[in-house]
């Protein structure tokens, strides 16, 4: 029997997921959908002839919406993880503070944080490129990255680590055979969440890559600012398709994923 | 040629503070080859630090540690070569039991062969030669304590620490861990050192008991010298109830409440009679020393009887099916002991 509270969140669920894909699948296909019409009319490939054939940018566009991604996640995943390493290791009264101000960021709309992103990348030289747009994604997805780190990795038992060590374990071998094990689960979460934050990002990809470097972002905008919602909808299931596989790759765990619960000291 | 015998463990004078606080004063202790030494304390009294200054895990102010000889003041953990098993099993949870006991295998670089023997050799000492595959959150509390102490096992350690390690599990498998152990003891050779704060369980598995108070050792002697002679009213605290008979020796005779005993060892002077409940009985034949009860403690298969002889508190013990008593009734006591074993009196 459903209680009443799962029903009311099957209805959220519907009313704000469900709902919102069907509407923008439907969009995708009919080039009519106007109140107080039930059904949309006008049954058209043309939105996806013109964005998936016709657009000569369109592999372009993926390409870099995926390299830019997936870098973006990897690095942003691999300096968060090796600050928030130092972070919880570091026996400094001012530890915290430190930690606030890595956290900083979150707080801050990212047009504030980007114009500075700007100048710094403008110096070394890297705007217009795909490597300046990569570093900027990076920059903002540290600070997430950074307390994910933190969270997992004070989660480790330091007893564990001693138990290693007197098993015969030295450094090296505590980190790859033990710390770089359970970590896993949270590099994959900043990692997802890095991928996200890049392939979403608008301004930033704009404004370093001064319109020239293509993702799906950088071209879903205009034809949303334009009211064309047909091409819009094409490039959301598009971004969306990109989001379910990541989301897939990370729930297909391993058996060995799903052993590494519990490990976290009290 | 008469070869000095080494101890597989000897420290001395082992000093050890947080900031001012001091947690070990100036302890020294020694283990023989395949000996069980408890460590046993009330919460706080410095047992699990002893274990990590031993392992190297804690570093200490001053004293020495000697493994098998050698001075380990300045070798960190992963080159000691002890066993450490906490009062949780800590397995590697992303790892299987096969992985976990094979850990301490693989980092020194032993054959997969080895590797192999070994881990099925120990599992089916402990018998769990089933599970090998298995991850630890798939085993039950018992059993991953089993393959913890198997993985500690495993780099053949000349001594095994072991910090209360029973704990949380109930009575019943802590007696079937606690014969597992010694069983793996014996078969292994391994010297142990045990810290529990479970008076039964000491007594049950200990060669030697070292009762640890405040940072000090108050006694470190065979199992049965410390329950049954402790130096001092403290040590005789913590393992338990039992009574002080004040009384004094003269010309080689022990006179004391309870009546007179040759005692032909001792010097003339003040002594105390130590005796737990189940050393005095009640004497039927009005003989002996006439108290009165106050109190009937119940303790499971038998009763504590309380009772007072003048101002002094004495302690008995009656079998459930046997006791009768009742507050206030006049009982006649007297020791039931083999071998006279006086403390000095005056002691704290």
């Amino acid at each position: 029997m459903l209680t009443k509270m799962m029903k009311v969140m099957i209805l959220f669920s519907v009313l704000f997921l469900a709902l919102g894909l069907v509407m923008t699948f439907l969009l995708s296909f009919f080039s009519f959908y106007r109140y107080p019409q039930l059904f949309p009319s006008g049954f058209t490939f043309e939105y996806w002839e013109n964005i998936l054939i016709n657009n000569p940018s369109f592999f372009e566009m993926i390409v870099n919406t995926m390299i830019i991604g997936i870098l973006t996640g990897v690095l942003s995943t691999f300096f968060g993880f090796m600050t928030g390493y130092g972070l919880v290791k570091m026996r400094l009264h001012t530890k915290n503070k430190f930690i606030i101000i890595y956290s900083l960021p979150l707080l801050m709309p990212v047009s504030a944080l980007i114009m500075g992103i700007h100048m710094v990348l403008l110096k070394i030289g890297v705007v217009q490129s795909l490597l300046g747009v990569i570093l900027a994604h990076s920059l903002l997805a540290v600070p997430y990255a950074i307390n994910i780190g933190i969270s997992y990795i004070s989660g480790i038992s330091p007893e564990m680590v001693n138990i290693a060590r007197t098993l015969g374990g030295r450094k090296k071998d505590i980190f790859l055979m033990l710390i770089v094990p359970l970590l896993k689960p949270g590099m994959k979460f900043s990692f997802a969440l890095g991928f996200l934050i890049s392939v979403s990002d608008y301004l930033a990809t704009l404004l370093i890559g001064g319109g020239g470097i293509l993702t799906l972002s950088v071209v879903y905008y205009p034809y949303l600012n334009r009211g064309d919602y047909g091409h819009a909808s094409v490039l959301s299931i598009v971004f969306v398709t990109l989001n379910i596989m990541l989301f897939i790759w990370l729930q297909k765990r391993r058996k060995t994923n799903l052993k590494i619960g519990g490990y976290l000291h009290e | 040629m008469n070869k000095e015998r080494i101890n597989t463990l000897e420290i001395k004078n082992i000093l050890k503070s947080y900031g001012q606080f001091p947690v070990l004063k100036d302890i020294s202790l020694s283990i023989e080859s395949g000996e069980f030494l408890t460590i046993f304390g009330a919460s706080g009294s410095g047992k699990s630090t002893l274990l990590k200054v031993i392992s190297g895990i804690e570093r200490f102010q001053s004293g020495s540690v000697y493994i098998e000889g050698k001075d380990v003041e300045r070798v960190t953990p992963e080159k000691r070569n002890i066993g450490f098993v906490f009062q949780k099993p800590l397995l590697f949870p992303h790892m299987t039991v096969y992985d976990n006991i094979a850990f301490g295998l693989k980092v020194v670089g032993k054959s997969k062969q080895y590797i192999d023997l070994k881990v099925k050799d120990l599992l089916a000492s402990i018998e769990m030669s089933s599970y090998i595959y298995h991850y630890p959150n798939e085993l039950s509390g018992g059993q991953q304590q089993r393959i913890a102490i198997a993985r500690a096992l495993a780099i053949e350690p000349p001594l095994l620490l072991l910090d209360e390690p029973f704990n949380g599990l109930d009575q019943k498998l802590r007696i079937e861990m606690g014969n597992l152990l010694k069983k793996l003891q014996r078969n292994y050779g391994v010297s142990i050192i045990f810290v529990t704060h479970d008076v039964d369980e000491a007594l049950r598995l200990s060669d030697k008991i070292a009762v640890l108070h405040e940072g000090e050792i108050l006694q470190c002697e065979e199992t049965h010298r410390v329950y049954y002679y402790p130096k001092c009213k403290k040590v005789s605290e913590l393992m338990g109830p039992g009574n002080w008979i004040e009384g004094y020796v003269e010309k080689e005779i022990f006179y004391s409440p309870f009546g007179e005993y040759p005692a032909p060892d001792y010097n003339s002077g003040k002594y105390a009679l130590f005796l737990r409940p189940h050393q005095i009985k009640e004497n039927e034949m009005t003989k002996g020393l006439k108290c009165r009860v106050v109190e009937v403690n119940r303790k499971g298969r038998s009763n504590h009887i309380i009772c007072k002889f003048r101002n002094t508190q004495i302690v008995f013990e009656s079998m459930i099916a046997t006791s009768t008593y009742e507050a206030l009734s006049e009982i006649y006591l007297m020791p039931d002991i083999s071998i006279l074993q006086l403390v000095s009196y005056g002691r704290k």
